[in-house]
This record gives structure tokens, C-alpha cells and sequence, in this order.
């Protein structure tokens, strides 16, 4: 990864200096061991902060609506920039998605696509090792070696320490870019089945209803997965409108409930299974059981699978007098 | 105050004396996430923790509080909420925030029935901490791993055993009413340990003027930059144990109307927004400006202390590691030249 962070740097560099981009969104290093955070590069000469590692994990397409949002302080707008990116498959996906629901102008977007070898999640190492704080990682080949605060090592597969959304990531890959670093992974599998969800699914409505409240009553609402999800990106988010008020913003499940069923709504069709609400998330709560059965429901009632296709229009906004309606008309 | 100590293996009997007399709460696993929650038998409660993810201000600050109700016809009678309880092993930096929390619920001008009543309800046992976490900055905000401000009682850890000492006169009687799971101590070797656990905080940050330079870069460009990878969430403030911003609201009932009192967050673009439409926070640097201006200037301003005690919870679950020690550093570094408009 070493070779890719090299090349990293030097590509963000030239496109800075020969002025095809403004601004590239990488990633730097953290404070904290085992993450990365995001970062905004403008001067070739601040391209070395720039890294790239197995904690890569956020996806840095939610920044992109923002750095073509107009500033409401000024009148006359400057033009909109030229924009990197470094993308993941998911970053890639998610920049689809944007391009097609015109967030974000194509021509001023340019999509560095890296091989991403699926990202290691610091909680969940934590969560292996106990309650000694992690104090660093290192890895070699497939291994990693984390270090704890008693001084103890101890050694991982990296696929144990997957985020979950890589364990089950079948598009390592951006779908779409300008340029490509190092050799692109062609499509992947995801390492095993994924259990979780298939147990959820086989439940009957009533059962997957009490699950849904059961995990949702984590939940306080910071809004921290809307925050973190590229695809929510509204103006307004419908859960802060006052004219009506559609949620309740207090303690009841019930306002929790309604936000997150609006907001899952809201993906269907869209999301891309990047898995950066799961992580952002304070407390825990397991969305992707929810998020990702509107992804399969989008594959198998659709055909459709959100973020490949910049011109094939997505299910839910088109009709066809084929589409499957048999979960209106057949409801389990 | 005298001191004593309990043999570890008598807590399981102390905690069930004290939950006969109290409801006891205290640090326990809940789905994966530690929390400040109720202790329904012994055994969940956990003494070999860091520090729970969210912090213990929602047993004094609920979620959701209704100020009053409206049956449409009259208020429906309100009662205070009487229950008696212990919290038990909470850490200093968040016995600490209480004390902060008290400076502003509890003042001579503004009496906060509902805060003031749960904090006279309840007897806070302060476990201090042995282990902090490489993102604990407590020592820098002016709080202590062994610190006691806050607390009714201060335990600590000295291996077979704990040390305990009461901290105010309601922990005097709490430990009073216990006395016998515990044993007379002279003097507890108090010091060392509590040396050892501040040396074990490694956060170099030296904020003593951090007020007048935030003032001085109220408009700094400096404030963009920083907030640039902030997503504008509130897992920060909501986690946070002194952050206690909140929102009213109007909710209908069947038969009336109910007030509530919601968390709320600076973070949030809802949140000063105006009746008529204007915000005058409209985008996220002045939001995060707002946030660190409030914790490091405005409640110096009013109550003479820092609004933060660095207990690192935003710093761990920041969803971006936008890492609050980062921040202030940045700021104090920016050069103070008031930006031109």
C-alpha cells in the first residue's frame, strides 16, 4: 500500500499544479491508532500529508455535494471547482450516485480510483481485544499484529478485522473514473455468507418489525448515519422541516422510528451499501440488516443495483408496466 | 473526612444492601455499548470498565422530559419524579460535569426543578480511574482521574480492594448507613496512585489562554479550515456529558397538548433557526465556532470554568476523528488577524 500512497501523492500533486483540480479529498493520519481521516489537499505542496492505508474507511463522496454547494454570503458565485477524489469502490459508487442525481457536475469531478483491499475497523479490533486500549497495528501481508496497553501483541487475520461492509463487499472497485492508481480489483466476493441478514429475512414481518424497534431503541438520535451518508444530502432533511413537522425529535421510539423508516425510504434504490452510517454511528445500532434488504429488494424486484450506471435510471423513478408489484399486491 | 476501604468480593453484597434502600444504577453492557444504565441485579454492573460510551447526564437530562401537560381541560398534575437512587462507579471526569451542569441549572437567578430535583435524589459514587484512554484529556480542561468535584463519594481501585472516602456530607451518611461492609482505614495510599494515573494521560495541550485567543479569532478564516471535515452531526454533543443545549416542543396528545423538553445540538442547522426563516448559523464552520466558542469561552465568561472535562468521548466517536485536542490546536496556532469582511 506503500507503492499506492506514493503514487498518490505524486498524482494529487501534478493535478494540483497543472491546475486540472482545485482541491483533492484524500486521507491523512489520524490521531487515534488504526484510523485514517479525511482531508482536503489545495497546494501541491501539502499532497505528502496524504496516506493511504487499511483504514481508509470513510467514504469520502459525502464532501463532494458540499464543495459545489453555493455560498449564501456572496453574490456573485465563483465557479465551481475542479474536484479529486481519491475512491474506493464505495466512495466510486457513492459518486455515481451523486453525478446521476445531479449533486455533483460530472466535468468537474475527477474520480481517482485505488485498489481498495477492504478496510480493518478499529472497533471491531477493540472489540476483540477487551477492554486494554488498542495502542497500535501493524501489519504484514495478511497479517496484523495489534498492540494493546498492557503491551500485549496479538495477531489477526485482516479479514477478522473487516468492516463489516467489506466482509460482504463484492465491488472493490470504482465503477466509474478518470484515472487509476496501481491495479484495480475485478469484482470480488464477499468473504462468507452473510448470516446475519439471511436470518432477518427469513423472519416473518411481525418478527422483523420487532427486530427493527428492538435495535432502533439504541438509537438517540444525533443523526449521525444521515450525516456520514452521501446520499442524504437534502437541503432539508425532512426529519428538521417545521411546516409540518413530520417526526417528533424527542425520546419516544416512536420519533426514532419514523426518522429512520423515512430515512431507509429514502435509500431505496440508492443506497450502495458502503456501510458508513453503521460506523458512524454512536451507539451501535446495526442499520445495515435494514439498509441492505432495500439493496437486495432493489436487485430482486428491480434488477437494479444503485451506483454502476451514470445513464440507466433508477427504479423508483421510473414505471414500467412489468415492474414487479406483487409486495402491493401479494404483501407477505 | 475519614476513609475506609471494602474487600472487592463484598461489593456483590453492598450493591444488593444499597438496591434494597435505592434504585441503583452503574456501568453496564448494553448490546456492545457501555452505559450509565439501571442495575437490575448485581451482577450487571461492571467495575472493570474505561468509561461508558455515552456519558450519565441522561439520568439527570432525559432524552425527552415533559415540562407540563395539557389535558384540554386542565394540567394534568405533574409530580416530581421521587425515586431515590445511587449511581455507582461513575468516572471523575463525568462526576465533574455534573458539577458543571449544576452551574447552570442551579443557579440564584435560574432554579431548574427537574435537574435539581434528580441531583438531590441521587447519591453519585465516583469510582476514579486507573486506566484513562490515550484520548482522556482530563488533567488539560482542569479535572483529575482521581478527581472528587461532583461526586458524593470518591472510590479507588487498589487492587483487592476499595478505597473510599466521602466527598460531601451525603456520602458521609451513605457511607455511614454501609459501614458495615466496610473497614476503618486510617489513611489510604491515595497519592500514588493517583500520580500514576495522571501520568498515564499523555494529551500535551496547555489551553490556560484559550479563552481571549478564541475571542480573538471569532472571525478568523481559520474556523473554515477546521470544520472542513466536520459532517455536522451530533454524536459529539450527544455523548458529551456538560453539553445540555435543549429544544421545546409542542406535542399533541389525544386529548390536549404536552411540552417537551428535547436534547437538542448546536451542530444541528435546525437549531437556531428562525421563525422567519433566517439562520443566522447557516453554515457548519459557524455551527462548530459556536461549539467550542460555548465550551471554551462563554462558560468561562459566565461561570469561570472550562465547559469541558475531557473525557475524549467525541475524540473515540467522532465518525471523522475530527478530534476536539486537534481543533484547539489549530485554533491557538492560527495567527490573530481578524479576517477582512
Amino acid at each position: 500500500m506503500k507503492d499506492i500512497q506514493e503514487q498518490i501523492i505524486k498524482t494529487a500533486a501534478q493535478l494540483l499544479t497543472e491546475a486540472k483540480a482545485d482541491i483533492v479529498i484524500g486521507f491523512s493520519d489520524s490521531s487515534l491508532p488504526m484510523r485514517a481521516t479525511p482531508c482536503f489537499i489545495t497546494n501541491a505542496d501539502d499532497a505528502q500529508q496524504l496516506v493511504w492505508n487499511s483504514y481508509c474507511l470513510n467514504n469520502l463522496a459525502i464532501y463532494l455535494p458540499e464543495c459545489f454547494a453555493l455560498d449564501p454570503h456572496v453574490k456573485e458565485q465563483k465557479p465551481p471547482p475542479k474536484v479529486a477524489v481519491i475512491a474506493k469502490g464505495c466512495d466510486g459508487r457513492s459518486a455515481v450516485g451523486l453525478i446521476k442525481e445531479l449533486q455533483v457536475p460530472r466535468e468537474n469531478l475527477v474520480i481517482i480510483a485505488v485498489p481498495c483491499p477492504g478496510m480493518l475497523d478499529a472497533t471491531i479490533a477493540q472489540r476483540l481485544i477487551g477492554t486494554s486500549e488498542i495502542v497500535s497495528a501493524e501489519e504484514s501481508g495478511d497479517t496484523v499484529i495489534i498492540k494493546d496497553q498492557t503491551g500485549k501483541e496479538t495477531k489477526f487475520d485482516r479479514k477478522e478485522l473487516l468492516a463489516e461492509a467489506c466482509r460482504f463487499c463484492t465491488h472493490r472497485a470504482a465503477p466509474v473514473s478518470d484515472m487509476t492508481i496501481g491495479e484495480l480489483p475485478k469484482g470480488g466476493e464477499a468473504l462468507a455468507p452473510d448470516e446475519r441478514f439471511e436470518e432477518f429475512s427469513k423472519k416473518s414481518t411481525e418478527e422483523r418489525w420487532d427486530q427493527f424497534c428492538r435495535e432502533l431503541s439504541k438509537c438517540i438520535l444525533c443523526n449521525a448515519c444521515r450525516s456520514a451518508c452521501p446520499n442524504c444530502y437534502c437541503k432539508v432533511c425532512f426529519a428538521d422541516q417545521t411546516r409540518p413537522n413530520w417526526t417528533g425529535t424527542g425520546g419516544p421510539l416512536r420519533d426514532v422510528i419514523s426518522f429512520h423508516l423515512g430515512r431507509m425510504f429514502h435509500q431505496a434504490g440508492r443506497c450502495v451499501d458502503c456501510g458508513a452510517c453503521v460506523r458512524a454511528c454512536p451507539m451501535g445500532v446495526d442499520l445495515r440488516t435494514f439498509t441492505y434488504k432495500l439493496v437486495k429488494d432493489a436487485k430482486e424486484l428491480f434488477d437494479y443495483t444503485a451506483g454502476f450506471d451514470i445513464e440507466r435510471v433508477p427504479p423508483l423513478i421510473e414505471f414500467n408496466v412489468d415492474d414487479s408489484d406483487n409486495f402491493i399486491t401479494e404483501p407477505e | 473526612m475519614a476513609e475506609s476501604k471494602i474487600d472487592k468480593n463484598k461489593i456483590p453484597e453492598l450493591l444488593k444492601a444499597v438496591s434494597a434502600d435505592y434504585t441503583l444504577y452503574g456501568p453496564k453492557d448494553e448490546a456492545g455499548i457501555v452505559a450509565m444504565g439501571r442495575i437490575n441485579s448485581v451482577e450487571e454492573l461492571m467495575l472493570d470498565y474505561r468509561n461508558s460510551t455515552i456519558s450519565a447526564k441522561e439520568l439527570f437530562l432525559p432524552r425527552a422530559e415533559v415540562v407540563y401537560e395539557f389535558d384540554g381541560q386542565k394540567f394534568v398534575d405533574d409530580k416530581l419524579s421521587d425515586e431515590k437512587r445511587v449511581i455507582f462507579g461513575m468516572r471523575p471526569c463525568d462526576c465533574r460535569a455534573l458539577a458543571l451542569l449544576d452551574r447552570n441549572f442551579d443557579t440564584d437567578q435560574v432554579k431548574d426543578p427537574f435537574y435539581i430535583t434528580r441531583r438531590q435524589n441521587t447519591i453519585v459514587v465516583a469510582l476514579a480511574c486507573n486506566q484513562p484512554a490515550s484520548s482522556c484529556f482530563c488533567t488539560v480542561t482542569g479535572g483529575d482521574p482521581f478527581g472528587q468535584e461532583g461526586a458524593d463519594v470518591l472510590l479507588g481501585d487498589i487492587g483487592d480492594s476499595l478505597l473510599a472516602k466521602a466527598v460531601t456530607p451525603k456520602g458521609k451518611d451513605f457511607l455511614a448507613s454501609y459501614s458495615k461492609f466496610f473497614l476503618r482505614q486510617g489513611s489510604g495510599n491515595w497519592d500514588k496512585q493517583a500520580k500514576e494515573a495522571r501520568n498515564k494521560i499523555k494529551t500535551e495541550l496547555n489551553i490556560e489562554n484559550i479563552k481571549s485567543c478564541l475571542d480573538d479569532r471569532f472571525e478568523n478564516d481559520v474556523w473554515k479550515t477546521v470544520s472542513l471535515k466536520c459532517l455536522g452531526c451530533g454524536a459529539c454533543s450527544y455523548l458529551c456529558p456538560t453539553c445540555y443545549c435543549f429544544d421545546l416542543v409542542d406535542e399533541k396528545t389525544s386529548t390536549g397538548v404536552k411540552k417537551v423538553r428535547t436534547w437538542d445540538c448546536c451542530m444541528f442547522p435546525l437549531f437556531t433557526k428562525h421563525a422567519s426563516g433566517h439562520n443566522p448559523r447557516d453554515v457548519n464552520s459557524a455551527r462548530l465556532r459556536q461549539k467550542i466558542m460555548h465550551k471554551f469561552s462563554y462558560y468561562m465568561e459566565r461561570y469561570g470554568v472550562n465547559g469541558c472535562v475531557g473525557c475524549g468521548r467525541c475524540v473515540r466517536r467522532c465518525p471523522v476523528n475530527l478530534d476536539i485536542r486537534g481543533v484547539l490546536e489549530q485554533l491557538m496556532a492560527a495567527p490573530n488577524i481578524a479576517t477582512e469582511k
